[in-house]
């Protein structure tokens, strides 16, 4: 399991059943490319930010060509820039990414679903390819107790560039959420799932309730054909949330019975 | 240009050659010599032989249109039945409410300028003369979808959405807390919510279509601006079991909780009605061969159907369903009344009826009808297996007065392939229900038990009505009630023309791959002398059953 822990202000809610969220397009309109370009560029001196800059600009048709093949191998390739780069400094790095950035550019409509879906007694998790250190802030934030993030190794405080396993992406997300749901006894047939991409579907097709959120041209497909869901977020809301009055009309309709 | 008020006739429909006396001839036996049926299943149309003797029912022909449906709009304005003129009862400053018929109807959809379009033109006009500002205009969803804003263009026409889309012309919407009302409780215990919106209102407009005789009356407002917590107390399957039919008002339990609920807001808001009819004029030019009697099709009606049928059979399934929801209706407008929500329903439903009503003699034993390619909930997106089942046992079923067409136990022949195909922005719930509740039970009433209210309060849904594009999460529960009385009514079910015996079999349905082999297998257990009635759609028809 890579990162299974609960959030300081994280309050495990009921697990009985359990909603797992992928972060990067799904609920956040960012991708990791973003991320890791925002880390480097803040990484230090500008002489080292020039450095890491650079070494990521050469790793770029690796990186469209790993994309293509494999999103196991995207994350190889991209965490390999970090190589060098110290652990505080990520994790502080991280802290004010999801602060500056990543916070922003939630979906609003996103976080009223994670709301509605614990209020429904179904707990959130994060299952994300994004590093610790900048799901671990952003689970806070959201007060996600559980989640699943990729972890760089480090030697003597410095990231050696290689991920830990098992790499948070394609089955190997399925297989944490097995995992997940077997330690909690939980059937994954009464989970919820959502993601963006086709690198996913392996991860949805584990899940009882999987749901296509804005998704690839090749998610989309995946999911007419498997008959899934689809959900479309958009950044700027266009009503006022309602959610937070859910609990009313359980009560009134609790009335009425 | 309106004509001077003072030269204003109430236009009437020619009604001469309709009278229902002069409708026997819409019923004719199939003999030896008689021409093969049309039979819609699904996106095709079926061109069958039926056995010698079924008798076929024949929609009536098309009432003549009214000769100026804008004057007899402003007619209807300037004497409404049991109120003021409309614009005796506007004052500036005052806050009115437009409510809409969605696009459930009619189907398919009409030709523009749609009627909603005319009737909204001629309203707004007169709320701007007499200075009233504040104007929402809501679309009457209630568990429907959103309308789509290319959808909403259409039917309201570009005058009233450049004006008022966004903010003053949205779609309903029954999740939004803040918005909703609850105006109390009937004799009954049903709890009557409303949108806050028309319930804070000074005066609510409701703009209505009647394509058949459930629509209308109490029913639009109290069901097209009501939530969950409303529609629960009729949409259920003990209301719908003693609903005989939907399309006879008299005798629905649905309609009369309705009405129960409609009574209620009437004691707190005012409202002015306005109802329309249209005719059975669904398809013309190139397709008006549908809507003819097969035994007079000339050889060009033979040849333009069988090259109808073959450019449906070769083309893609996405094609086909584009081209077919793209098909516009050539409706007339048969009639338009204002003001009082009853009196104005009455003159509405009595006029449906002159439109639609066949008397019949006695009851079948078998009843073959086919299921089109749309139903009110799939315009613009696909026919799934639920909605093949609320069409066929929900609609066509109830195409009654008096007595159902097939006899007690007897087998109802639905043409359709049900394929296990579902819209996955329109009907997410649909598909949910359709694979984890339908294998453990298709009894509605338990079905309502078990999981209803999961559905309803599913938070996933619940986003996807208000945000996206897709019914409310109970609505395939509501599919499915909407066929309980024909499944009590019914001994067999038979799926002709069926792809996927699997999806037929988890509704508690035979399969046969064709029309010939349904019907055999209906007479294999009733004896050859089994009677056979075919309800000839395209357009529609309701029959009275002596």
């Amino acid at each position: 399991m890579s990162v299974s822990r609960k959030a300081a202000n994280g309050a495990r809610a009921n697990l009985g059943r359990a909603a797992f969220y992928d972060l990067d397009g799904t609920l956040v309109s960012l991708n990791l490319v973003h991320a890791a370009l925002f880390m480097l560029a803040n990484v230090g001196e500008w002489s080292g930010r020039l450095s890491h800059l650079v070494g990521f600009a050469a790793r770029v048709p690796h990186l469209y060509l790993a994309e293509r093949r494999d999103r196991r191998l995207l994350n190889t390739v991209l965490f390999e820039a970090f190589k060098g780069v110290s652990r505080d400094r990520l994790f502080s790095l991280g802290e004010e990414y999801c602060e500056r950035i990543m916070i922003r550019n939630l979906y609003p409509r996103a976080i009223e679903l994670i709301e509605a879906n614990r209020s429904a007694g179904i707990a959130p998790v994060l299952v994300t390819g994004s590093p610790d250190f900048i799901v671990a802030p952003l689970a806070r934030h959201l007060e996600i107790a559980d989640f699943a993030a990729n972890r760089l190794v480090y030697g003597r405080g410095l990231a050696t560039g290689r991920l830990a396993p098992p790499v948070m992406a394609g089955d190997e997300k399925a297989a944490w959420c097995a995992r997940y749901a077997a330690e909690r006894d939980i059937k994954l047939a009464d989970c919820w799932g959502y993601a963006d991409s086709h690198y996913d579907t392996a991860f949805l097709a584990a899940l009882g309730h999987p749901v296509a959120v804005n998704p690839d041209r090749r998610l989309l497909a995946a999911a007419t054909n498997r008959q899934w869901p689809v959900i479309r977020f958009e950044k700027a809301p266009t009503s006022e949330s309602v959610f937070s009055n859910d609990d009313a009309v359980a009560d009134e309709l609790r009335e009425g019975e | 240009m309106a004509r001077p008020e003072s030269k204003l006739k109430e236009i009437k429909v020619a009604e001469l050659r309709h009278e229902v006396g002069a409708r026997r001839d819409m019923v004719m036996t199939v003999n030896r010599r008689s021409e093969r049926r049309i039979i819609p299943c699904g996106e095709e149309f079926l061109f069958e032989k039926l056995p010698v003797g079924t008798r076929v029912i024949y929609p009536p022909p098309p009432l003549e249109p009214l000769a100026d449906a804008d004057q007899a709009i402003r007619y209807a304005l300037l004497h409404p039945e049991n109120q003021d003129p409309l614009f005796a009862q506007l004052s500036p400053n005052m806050r009115v409410t437009i409510a809409i018929d969605d696009i459930s109807l009619p189907l398919p959809q009409m030709r523009r300028p749609d009627i909603r379009e005319r009737l909204l033109n001629q309203v707004l006009q007169t709320l701007a003369d007499y200075g009233v500002d504040d104007v929402h205009l809501v679309i009457a969803t209630s568990l429907h979808r959103r309308m789509t804003e290319a959808e909403i263009r259409r039917i309201v026409g570009e005058r009233a959405f450049k004006q008022y889309w966004p903010d003053r012309l949205y779609n309903f919407d029954a999740e939004n807390r803040a918005e909703l009302a609850m105006l109390g409780r009937t004799a009954h215990g049903e709890e009557v919510w409303l949108s806050k919106r028309a319930a804070d209102s000074d005066l609510l407009i409701y703009l209505n279509i009647n394509l058949v005789p459930m629509d209308g009356g109490h029913k639009s407002v109290a069901v097209g601006l009501a939530p969950y917590q409303s529609l629960r107390h009729h949409h259920n399957p003990a209301t719908l079991r003693d609903s005989h039919s939907y399309m006879d008002p008299t005798r629905s339990a649905l309609h009369r909780s309705s009405d129960r609920m409609g009574k209620l807001i009437h004691e707190s808001l005012n409202i002015f009605q306005i109802e329309t009819a249209v005719n059975t004029r669904m398809y013309g030019g190139m397709l008006d061969f549908l809507q003819k009697n097969e035994d007079q099709f000339s050889d060009w009606d033979r040849t333009r159907l069988a090259g109808f049928q073959w450019t449906l059979r070769n083309m893609s399934s996405e094609l086909r369903r584009s081209l077919l929801h793209n098909y516009a209706a050539p409706y007339g407008m048969i009639g338009v009344w204002a003001g009082d929500t009853e009196t104005v329903h009455q003159k509405a439903l009595a006029r449906v009826f002159q439109q639609y009503a066949v008397p019949v003699k006695g009851q079948a034993d078998i009843l073959i009808v086919g299921v089109p390619y749309i139903c009110p909930y799939n315009v613009n997106s696909i026919m799934n297996p639920i909605l093949a089942q609320c069409t066929g046992l929900g609609y066509l079923f109830n195409m009654y007065r008096n007595k159902p067409l097939v006899r007690e136990g007897g087998t109802m022949i639905v043409c359709h392939p049900l394929r296990d195909e579902f819209h996955p922005e329109h009907h997410p719930s649909y598909i949910e229900f359709f694979h984890r509740c339908l294998p453990e039970t298709t009894d509605a009433v338990e079905l309502e038990k078990t999981f209803e209210h999961e559905f309803a309060r599913n938070p996933t849904y619940i986003h996807m009505y208000r945000y996206g594009n897709a019914y409310h999460g109970v609505h395939p529960f509501y599919m499915w009630y909407w066929g309980e009385p024909a499944r009590q009514h019914l001994g067999r079910v038979i799926a002709a023309g069926c792809e996927e015996p699997e999806v037929a079999a988890r509704m508690g349905w035979e399969a046969a791959d064709t029309l010939d082999e349904a019907i055999a297998m209906a007479t294999s257990e009733l004896g050859r002398s089994a009677s056979i009635t075919y309800l000839h759609l395209p357009p529609l028809v309701i029959a009275d059953v002596e």
